[in-house]
This record gives C-alpha cells, sequence and structure tokens, in this order.
C-alpha cells in the first residue's frame, strides 16, 4: 500500500469516526460504520457474510463460472464420476453437476430474495399498524395473523402449489404466504413497546399524523429485529424451497434448482453418494450462512445484549 | 390564556375506576408561569397531559386562548402549544439525528425555509452547529434536554408545558437548564406550565402555584407565600417542611 492510498484511508477513516458530522449523510455513513465494526468483530458472522457474498457472486457470474450448460444432455456420459472434464460428476441425463449447482444459486437466492422482499414489508406494515392503533384494528389484524400462524408452514404451501399448480412463482408465494406471520407478530409486540414512549408522545404533540408517525418514528425502531428475524428465517426459506423443489412442487425440470437434483439423485444413492451430497452441501451452506449471518446482526444491532 | 374548570379524569371503570383528577379548576394569566405540585400520583402529570392533547379521556371544560378545546386538537393548536418532556433519555427519537427532529415539526406543519430556523433554535439553546448531525446518545442529559426545549420550541409557540423537566438531570446541569427555561420564558413572554414535585425549582421559575394531593388542587398560592412558608392548609405546610430536608417529626403528621 503506498503512501498516500494509506493517507486516504486514514482520512476517510477519520471522516466516518469524527464527533461532529457536518451533514445527515456522513452522521448516516458514521452509523453504518460503527455497525460494520460491531459485525467484524464477529468472526463467524463475517464467514456468513462473504459465504452469503461468495454465493451471491456465483449466481451473478453463473455464465462465467459454469464450465458446462446446465441443460445440455450427453447421455453418452452419464453418471461420471468426478473428473477434469466433469468437477464433480454428472447426473442421470449426463448433464454437468457442477454448471447446475452453480446455475442453482440463481434459483435459491431468487427464492429467498424474493421471499425477503415480499414478507418483510408486509409482516413490518401490518404489524407496526396493529401494534400502534390497538383496539379493533388490532383484533383483526392479528386475528388473521394467527390463522396463518396456525398452518404448519410447508403443508401450507404444500396445499396452496398443488391447489395453483406447480411452478417457482408459486412456490416463492406460498412460501411467503406462511412466514409473513411471524414478522408480523414480531413487529407489533415491538411496537407495543414503542407507542407509549416518550418520543412517541412528543411527535404526537407535534401534531403529526397517524400514518406519519408509524412509518417515520415507529417503524425505523422494529426495523432492526425485523431485519434479524427475516435473515434468520431465510435459513428456513432456503431449506422449504429445496424442500417443495425435493417433492417436485417447485421449480420444475429442466431448471436447475438443489432440492430437486437432490430428489433425483436419491436412486443413485448408493452407487454415486456424491451427486446427492453436493446439492446437499450447498443447501446446508446457504442456510448455515444465512443462520451465522443472522445471529451477528442480531449482535450488531442490539449492542446491549 | 388557560382556563381549566371541574377538570375531572378518571382511568379503568366500575370498581376498579380510580379518579385521578377530581374537579380541579383554575385559570392561568397570560406571560405568567404556573406551578402544579405535589407528591407522586398526585395527579399533576395526568392534568399536563390533558392541556396537551395527549389525554382524551376527560370531562370538563379547558378554554385555551379564549377558544374551549375538545380532547382532539388541530394542528393550529399544536402550533400555539408544545410540550418538554420530564426525561431527555426517552423524548428523543434513538434514531434519528438532531436535525431530523428539529426539523419534523417544521415538515408536518409545511413550514419552508427548515434550515436556517434549525440553526437558529439550535443557537437560541445554546447549541452550535457540530451538534446538528449528532445522534441523541451522542449528547449528554442536559444537552439532550435543550434538544428537546429546542423541539418544543421551533413551532414558536405562545403556550410551554413543561413535566419536571429537571428532574431527570443532574443537579448542576439542572440550574443551566432552568436558567435557560426562565430566559427563553420572559423573552418571548411565554405561558408556561410546570409541574414537579421540587420546591426549589418550582419556586424559582413560577409566579403562582397550585397544591394537589391525590387528584385534588389542595390550595393556590403566590411564589412570596411559598419562601415564606404562608401555606393555609396543613398539607402545603407539611410539603414545604419536608423540601427543607428530612424531619423524623413529620412522619407521622403525613397520614390524614
Amino acid at each position: 500500500m503506498t503512501a498516500h492510498s494509506f493517507e486516504r484511508n486514514a482520512s476517510l477513516r477519520s471522516w466516518l469516526l469524527v464527533e461532529a458530522p457536518q451533514s445527515g449523510f456522513q452522521a448516516w455513513m458514521q452509523s453504518f460504520y460503527l455497525a460494520w465494526l460491531r459485525l467484524a468483530a464477529n468472526p463467524l458472522a463475517v464467514i456468513g457474510v462473504v459465504v452469503l457474498l461468495g454465493i451471491g457472486l456465483v449466481a451473478l457470474m453463473a455464465p462465467w463460472i459454469a464450465t458446462h450448460s446446465p441443460f445440455d444432455q450427453v447421455l453418452a456420459d452419464r453418471l461420471q464420476r468426478p473428473s477434469a472434464a466433469h468437477w464433480l460428476g454428472t447426473d442421470e441425463l449426463g448433464r454437468d453437476v457442477f454448471s447446475r449447482i452453480v446455475y442453482g444459486a440463481r434459483t435459491t437466492l431468487y427464492i429467498v430474495g424474493l421471499v425477503a422482499v415480499i414478507v418483510g414489508p408486509i409482516g413490518l406494515c401490518i404489524g407496526a399498524t396493529a401494534g400502534y392503533l390497538g383496539g379493533w384494528v388490532e383484533a383483526v389484524l392479528m386475528r388473521i395473523t394467527d390463522i396463518f400462524l396456525s398452518f404448519p408452514s410447508l403443508i401450507l404451501a404444500l396445499a396452496f402449489v398443488s391447489a395453483l399448480g406447480p411452478s417457482l412463482d408459486n412456490a416463492i408465494i406460498a412460501i411467503a404466504l406462511s412466514s409473513w406471520p411471524g414478522i408480523a407478530r414480531l413487529a407489533r409486540a415491538e411496537t407495543l413497546t414503542i407507542r407509549s414512549s416518550d418520543y412517541v408522545d412528543a411527535v404526537r404533540v407535534m401534531g403529526a399524523s397517524t400514518p406519519r408517525i408509524i412509518f417515520k418514528h415507529v417503524m425505523p425502531m422494529c426495523l432492526p429485529s425485523v431485519v434479524v428475524r427475516v435473515t434468520l428465517s431465510m435459513a428456513s426459506v432456503a431449506l422449504t424451497a429445496a424442500g417443495l423443489g425435493f417433492l417436485g412442487l417447485g421449480a420444475q425440470p429442466p431448471t436447475p434448482e438443489w432440492g430437486a437434483m437432490l430428489s433425483t439423485a436419491r436412486q443413485y444413492l448408493l452407487e454415486h453418494w456424491y451427486l446427492a451430497a453436493m446439492p446437499g452441501l450447498a443447501i446446508l451452506t446457504v442456510s448455515l450462512a444465512f443462520n451465522l449471518f443472522g445471529d451477528g446482526l442480531r449482535d450488531m444491532l442490539n449492542p446491549r445484549s | 390564556m388557560i382556563e381549566v374548570s371541574h377538570l375531572r379524569v378518571a382511568f379503568g371503570a366500575g370498581e376498579n375506576q380510580s379518579v385521578a383528577v377530581d374537579d380541579v379548576s383554575f385559570s392561568i394569566p397570560e406571560a405568567t408561569v404556573y406551578g402544579l405540585v405535589g407528591e407522586s400520583g398526585c395527579g399533576k402529570t395526568t392534568i399536563l397531559r390533558c392541556l396537551a392533547g395527549l389525554n382524551r379521556q376527560w370531562s370538563g371544560t379547558i378554554r385555551i386562548a379564549g377558544k374551549t378545546v375538545g380532547p382532539v386538537r388541530d394542528l393550529a393548536f399544536y402550533r400555539m402549544a408544545q410540550m418538554v418532556f420530564q426525561d431527555p433519555y426517552g423524548s428523543l427519537h434513538p434514531r434519528h439525528t438532531v436535525n431530523t427532529i428539529l426539523s419534523e415539526p417544521l415538515v408536518v406543519h409545511g413550514i419552508a425555509g427548515i434550515g436556517p430556523r434549525v440553526s437558529r433554535v439550535l443557537a437560541q439553546v445554546g447549541l452550535g452547529e457540530s451538534y446538528r448531525y449528532r445522534y441523541p446518545h451522542q449528547l449528554s442529559g442536559g444537552q439532550r434536554q435543550r434538544v428537546a426545549i429546542a423541539r418544543a420550541l421551533i413551532l414558536e409557540p405562545r403556550i410551554l408545558f413543561l413535566d419536571e423537566p429537571t428532574s431527570a438531570l443532574d443537579v448542576s446541569v439542572q440550574a443551566e437548564v432552568l436558567n435557560l427555561l426562565r430566559d427563553i420564558q420572559v423573552e418571548q413572554g411565554l405561558t408556561c406550565v410546570l409541574v414537579s414535585h421540587d420546591l426549589p425549582v418550582v419556586a424559582n421559575l413560577c409566579n403562582r402555584l397550585a397544591v394537589m394531593n391525590q387528584g385534588k388542587l389542595i390550595e393556590e398560592l403566590g411564589v412570596a407565600d411559598l419562601m415564606s412558608a404562608r401555606a393555609h392548609s396543613g398539607y402545603t405546610q407539611r410539603l414545604i417542611a419536608a423540601s427543607a430536608g428530612y424531619d423524623r417529626t413529620l412522619v407521622g403528621l403525613d397520614v390524614d
């Protein structure tokens, strides 16, 4: 590292740590930097972040990383053992397993990402609204939440997918449908402690409207625990997605999907164990990484605990 | 400026009903500081929350600036009357910078010129520009209370409700905040209602005060009467004696 770039790094650091920020943007960046420092102090969380970023990168760069097309069937080369040509061997239709796992990362991240984007805001809105308004609004919203919560998530997803037909999008809707209630409950519980606080009374004394109080003052306080909860539940979402794929109710062939790959590999388990082991390992890695990252986030966002 | 007559607040219903404020009447002329004094749980904060529009379950009449107000207030009311809370550690949003906290009332009321106005009010409460983009956790208790006062002042209200504004602060900082409040009150001719159990604070800021006990207003007296301990009711006399220091002989007298 040259002296010049070192100097620039030092000034960036002091910009991030100065006691009196000059702008709102700087204050924001400072709180992000401090949060990052707390996260970086937790090695397991850093491993989780690195693994997730790695999987994201693999999904993004799949066409360049994969050695073969994930769809090309070469029946002459079926069920080959790992070799230089096929790093993780080939499946029962002669497709390259390594390439299918690389492309499968796209499917998994697509499901996980979309579920997070659907579930987080819905749960947060319903929970915060119910918690802040109370009364009959809370009763109605929370009873609806309870109804969804009372279904076992995989069973609900199974019923939904079999009613609407198996496809990736239906699997996403089904998983989202069964995972928002937990987040709504959490957001409501957080809101109950926030709504009677002085800083909320202070904005009421300003004459702020109820939606403004909920969105601008209550939700930012619920956000950390919701983010942690969503991240941790992403692990189980990845598993549910793989489970639906395994049962043939998620991504449809020939889309490369880890659960579906596992399901077909099951028939060849005795002679070709690696065929099932590799997608299984991928599923394990993703859900472990989400768990580690979620734990780290929880420590980072609640410095008290 | 403020007239309260036959104010009554009860929480709960039926047998469990507890009356927090029982038939209280008083009136406060413009540009004076009125103290509400009493021990914990005597209903003084409840009265303040009714006046500020935070507590909506009351009966009686409240007239503010010549107009009778109901439980639900409009924006014009909030622009005229603001409140400072007891605990500066709880009354500032933990994830908003000082700038956001002070801009919020202006945004809500659709007032233009936010930047200069925030600078002006920060200077007014004795905090410089360097505090503008800090988060509350980066400030001391006294600085936080100054921000809370700035937030109340930024709408340029005519009335300020003060809920024990110094009781959560260090003794050394209490005096600073009290002086700040008195200077602002004199300078702008604000009408203030101060709730406190701290008689020296009340004597320092108020023109008149009311002594409360168990939801009832026991008596009203001027500050001169308080200073020379010329109270009519026995309760007030004991309150004054108690604030002078712990005295064993008072313990038995307190049971009515």
